[in-house]
């Protein structure tokens, strides 16, 4: 065996403010610690990580590196690619956990390929084999149909985790840590492919990531104007509005109001699916919110078999009057 | 310009639930009522493909890795409109993780030689694992990037739209590189009853292990660390309670107060 030890996660604090992604996985990261009785180290990759060190341990590190680089204020590939090569060698971590999200994404495999290790793709869960100690990720397959475990053979062990899944810990400004700035050497860092332009939406509204209630809609909607019931829904509710792949691929919306397992992963309080059939695909993106409504007329849709609470039905009948009465006892 | 597309055969994902099913050793996923179809993304790589070539002349090469000598599935893949593919099957890889496919497909592409790009899906539907793809780069010494929805080729350079939180990163990258790609810009055109047919005249290379110089040690060095220890079927534990009412906005009355009664609203 190797004499690697201690869980690393790749923290991420762009414009200098940790993303709940990187809790999360702080939150991963120490519970399987406190379980296979190792520590919890932050790899911290930017440019002006001041501040962003205490945040890090007050979510549960142990230590903090940080890699400080005015060249890696935004994820590049070659560039972060070298970095955490470089850190994996020195501090050799047992496990590594990165965020499945456009960086985890790309970095991941690149990386496991260059230390000749494997790799856990898109997690959901993590656990400790009670007789081994050794890690095994949980990773669905198939969209969802089936759910595959996984261990490695060799270390680091990289783990790639899918936004939303993990429990991050309450913050803790008691928490206590250390801070340790590497200097890897590296020289002037640059990437092959060149970051000519980021284009961000702009959001007029609530993230569909962050909001408390999503009002969903998929191919029984019908067109694009039935989207502006659920928008109508959704701003009473203080939600948000999501679609499945269906009427994105139909057009009817922009596909970043995509939920699902290539879209995006929401855990709202109050999940409303509107004319969506509950395909594991879609499924996948929003499992995790506490209440799940369906509203659909095909009484034998997969979603009612997902859904907490459900009305057979068309929703051009039944969502005016349920908007009213939800109106109504948010009034009252 | 030549153009290189990775494709894969996949259970349809779009077959209900209830056909995923696990055999006996609780390891591998059998599927006999589901059809296999050219996994999605995929067919995102091959369309993007057919468009750079329709617009700047050379050819579009499918690169597969398959478990038997058979070459049906890719006469009907080129029947959109590739020029040629290459079928990689051999032993050495059966049953062999993301890093062995990417070993095996990295090696023909570089039998095969002259490319200017690779592009393959962003994950394949059958494992959503997205590793094949990035790895590829990384053996064959290219510039890469994931998750791309728009590809534009401007001289020795190309410019991709990559596809990141809450935007698209336009990036700049020299030729050849390997795209992984997204589909949302890209839909696969259909084929006609014509090209259909006349795909079956196009070529297939078959290649073993030794045809491509793949060998044993070098696969045992950079691939299977991943130990597959079993697979299962997720169980769903919810119980929907269904709301009625003598009409549709009584229902809809009564699954308000639903909400309200248990603090969800």
């Amino acid at each position: 065996m190797s004499d690697n030890s201690g869980i690393m996660i790749l923290a991420e604090a762009p414009n200098g403010k940790i993303t709940g992604l990187t809790t999360e996985l702080l939150g991963a990261g120490r519970r399987i610690a406190d379980i296979a009785g190792e520590k919890v180290s932050a790899l911290a990759v930017g440019a002006g990580l001041s501040g962003v060190e205490a945040e890090l341990i007050a979510f549960g590190a142990n230590t903090v590196y940080t890699v400080d680089d005015p060249s890696l204020g935004r994820y590049t590939g070659d560039a972060y690619l070298s970095v955490l090569e470089k850190v994996c060698q020195q501090l050799t971590p047992r496990i590594l956990l990165i965020g499945h999200n456009s960086t985890g994404r790309d970095l991941a495999p690149r990386l496991a390929f260059r230390l000749r290790t494997g790799l856990a793709p898109d997690c959901v869960d993590l656990q400790i084999d009670n007789s081994t100690g050794a890690l095994v990720a949980i990773k669905p397959a198939y969209g969802g149909n089936v759910m595959a475990m996984l261990a490695s053979k060799s270390q680091p062990e990289v783990v790639t985790v899918r936004p939303k899944t993990q429990e991050p810990l309450e913050r803790d400004a008691g928490r206590s840590g250390d801070v340790v700035k590497l200097d890897l050497g590296l020289g002037t860092l640059a990437s092959r492919a060149k970051v000519l332009d980021r284009i961000m939406h702009t959001y007029t509204g609530i993230k569909l990531e962050d909001a408390e209630v999503v009002v969903s809609g998929g191919r029984g909607i019908g067109g694009p104007e039935g989207f502006k019931l659920l928008e109508e829904l959704a701003r009473s509710l203080n939600g948000a509005v999501g679609a499945s792949r269906a009427a994105v691929d139909a057009g009817w919306v922009p596909s970043d109001m995509q939920v699902g397992i290539t879209g995006k992963i929401v855990s709202p309080r109050l999940y409303i699916a509107v004319g969506i059939s509950g395909s594991v695909q879609h499924m996948a993106g929003c499992s995790r919110a506490k209440t799940i409504v369906a509203i659909n007329k095909d009484s034998e849709a997969p979603i009612f078999e997902r859904a907490h609470l459900g009305v057979v039905g068309d929703y051009k009948n039944v969502l005016p009057q349920f908007h009213e009465t939800c109106r109504e006892l948010l009034v009252g | 310009m030549n153009i290189i597309a990775t494709v894969k055969q996949v259970p349809d994902p779009e077959a209900p639930a209830g056909a995923f099913r696990i055999g006996p050793d609780d390891r591998v996923m059998v599927s006999p009522t589901v059809s296999s179809v050219l996994s999605p993304y995929d067919e995102s790589a091959v369309e993007a493909a057919l468009q750079l070539r329709d617009a700047h002349g050379g050819k579009v090469s499918l690169v597969c890795l398959g478990t038997e000598p058979d070459d049906s599935f890719l006469h009907e893949a080129m029947a959109t409109g590739a020029d040629e593919a290459y079928l990689v099957v051999d032993d050495m890889f059966q049953n062999g993780d993301a890093f062995a496919t990417a070993y095996a497909l990295s090696k023909a592409i570089a039998k095969i030689g002259e490319y200017d790009l690779i592009v393959c899906g962003r994950q394949a539907s059958d494992t959503d694992a997205g590793v094949v793809g990035s790895v590829i780069a990384e053996s064959l010494g290219l510039p890469s990037a994931t998750v791309i929805r728009k590809i534009e080729v401007v001289g020795d350079k190309l410019n991709a739209e990559r596809v990141i939180e809450d935007g698209i990163e336009v990036l700049e990258l020299p030729l050849p590189a390997l795209l992984t790609m997204t589909s949302e810009l890209y839909t696969l055109r259909y084929a006609s009853v014509m090209d259909i047919m006349s795909a079956s005249e196009k070529p297939v290379t078959i290649w073993s292990a030794s045809d491509i110089g793949a060998d044993a040690v070098e696969l045992d060095d950079l691939a299977n660390r991943s130990i597959l220890r079993k697979q299962f079927i997720p169980v769903s534990q919810t119980q929907c309670e269904v709301i009625g009412g003598d009409s549709a906005q009584e229902a809809a009355a009564n699954l308000a107060q639903a909400l309200r009664s248990r603090k969800v609203i």
